[in-house]
């Protein structure tokens, strides 16, 4: 019968036949993408489903800046920690923008580092969305936690940041009274702010 | 039948069965060989797995993975991540991996700790767009309408096979996606940005206490010390060394000398001076303070100078020890 049909229809292979093979292969075509769908829909509660595919590129940005990469404030001037007494706070707003091409979401997180016996002493509070009142921050969401060590710090800012949107970010640095920090100590202070992507 | 509609037929049944073989063979490979294909999702494994590719996975123990190799694995989320590693260290039959996009300057946040991963070894792209598609409402539909049509062309109208085969084909595509075995995955190939901003801190300059404020109290009995010189503490890292002179200043011999301990402000520091035995006599003493460091000892600034006397007490014999050049 084979034979027949390839006489018929042309040179192919014989044991393809009349396309039945062929047929019920197909079948496995909905198996697969039954499965595959099933389980996009399935397994992730509809987060995956219509998944979108992004391209483009991710852009974190400081104060006023658009799309720096790399992206270091040097000397950030709105926060001056020239001088530190015991006891004494400063603090100042950081903007910070998501400038990203393309719809790309993200999160990001507040990191802090000191250098020297200077930064060991320091801490650190984190506001998002928080104001400036007599020199410290307040209102706001308090991210970790108030006055917690400056070096070190290293906490995800709850809130996401769609893309055009911006937190602004109230930092507060003080050094503790007592502290025995010597005189003329200096300390390198850093502040990073990674961001990854979010779906 | 037209010629037309072979060549039709033929092409569909050929595309159903190799699209179809195709599928069931992914699918064998998966559970057979540990292979996954995974849909990179998001673009920062670009250009070697853009935003859209079709990659193929094949899951490894750690002790295979290699610095440079692109892997997927579970971020604490329990999402899935595929980027390059570009750090490993080695714990046990575990492996801290830090990764990082190819797009991406920086590394992500956290590493990870894994015991497998699964290591991609091929892309495909665009491909994952197609997958996306096919797994879509559309798309099953479409596979579905495809499927029936070519079991009708393979098996004819009327087939009593026809509609059982395609009810079972679905009934099976479903069942093994909800069961979870199904060997793909979304993955997100996620983008990460830094930014930082730098500030010097600095303490001020050492200081010097102020000069002392002097006091003079008249006590009861003899001996007593009674002239007050105080002045506010300068914390933890300044201690205070002072010496009494016996004459005028910067003259003199040396009366008696001694150290204090730092004292936080705004407390304040509290030395007494009084008349020892055989001190007496109208005289003139004065008082010197240095600001010390205790870690070393060494002085800051310049010491200040307080001026004191000696002279006889109102109203009795004795002689007392008061503020000032008398």
């Amino acid at each position: 019968m084979a034979r027949q049909a390839s006489r018929h229809r042309g040179p192919r292979p014989g044991w393809f036949g009349r396309g039945r093979t062929r047929a019920l292969l197909s079948a496995g075509l909905l198996v697969g993408v039954g499965a595959v769908g099933t389980s996009a829909y399935w397994t992730d509660g509809g987060t995956v489903a219509g998944v979108g595919f992004s391209t483009g590129a991710l852009h974190i940005d400081l104060e006023n800046n658009q799309q720096v990469k790399p992206e270091t404030i040097t000397d950030w001037p709105e926060l001056s920690l020239t001088g530190m007494a015991d006891g004494d706070t400063r603090a100042a707003l950081m903007t910070v923008a998501n400038n990203s091409v393309g719809d790309a979401k993200l999160s990001y997180r507040v990191q802090a580092a000191a250098t020297n016996p200077l930064g060991a002493a320091l801490s650190i509070t984190v506001r998002r969305g928080g104001t400036i009142s007599s020199g410290a921050c307040v209102n706001g969401t308090l991210v970790g936690g108030a006055n917690v060590s400056l070096d070190g710090f290293d906490e995800a800012v709850g809130a996401h940041l769609a893309r055009g949107q911006s937190h602004n970010l109230c930092i507060q640095v003080r050094l503790p009274s007592s502290s025995g920090v010597s005189a003329n100590a200096t300390s390198a202070v850093t502040f990073t702010f990674p961001a990854r992507q979010e779906q | 039948m037209s010629a037309a509609k072979r060549v039709a037929r033929e092409t569909l049944l050929w595309v159903g069965g190799v699209l179809g073989a195709l599928c069931l063979l992914s699918l064998l490979a998966g559970w057979l060989f540990q292979v996954t294909p995974l849909v990179f999702s998001s673009g920062s494994m670009s250009p070697a797995y853009a935003a859209g590719a079709l990659g193929i996975a094949h899951e490894v123990p750690a002790s295979d993975l290699a610095v440079g190799d692109v892997v997927s694995v579970l971020d604490a989320q329990g999402q899935r991540v595929t980027h390059r590693i570009t750090g490993l260290d080695a714990d046990g039959g575990a492996a801290v991996l830090t990764l990082r996009g190819d797009a991406n300057e920086v590394a992500d946040a956290h590493p990870y700790v894994v015991e497998t991963a699964d290591r991609v070894v091929l892309g495909v792209p665009y491909a994952g767009y197609v997958l996306n598609a096919a797994a879509s409402p559309f798309g099953l539909v479409a596979a579905a309408l495809l499927v029936l049509a070519l079991l009708l062309i393979g098996f004819g109208r009327g087939h009593r096979l026809v509609p059982v085969g395609l009810a079972s084909t679905v009934a099976l595509g479903v069942g093994l996606g909800a069961s979870g075995v199904t060997p793909w995955a979304f993955t997100s190939a996620y983008w990460t940005d830094t930014a930082d901003a730098t500030v010097r801190a600095t303490t001020p300059a050492p200081g010097s206490h102020q000069q002392p404020v002097c006091t003079s109290n008249e006590g009861s009995g003899q001996n007593k010390a009674e002239a007050k010189l105080t002045w506010t503490g300068l914390g933890p890292q300044y201690e205070f060394h002072w010496e009494l002179w016996k004459g005028t200043s910067p003259g003199g011999s040396l009366y008696s000398s001694g150290t204090l301990n730092p004292v936080n402000p705004p407390t304040s520091v509290t030395l007494m001076f009084g008349i020892v035995s055989g001190g007496g006599g109208n005289d003139s003493y004065y008082a010197k303070v240095w600001t010390r460091l205790v870690s070393d000892h060494s002085n800051v600034g310049s010491p200040t100078t307080t001026l004191l006397h000696s002279g006889p007490r109102p109203n009795g014999p004795n002689w007392w020890m008061y503020c000032g050049q008398g």
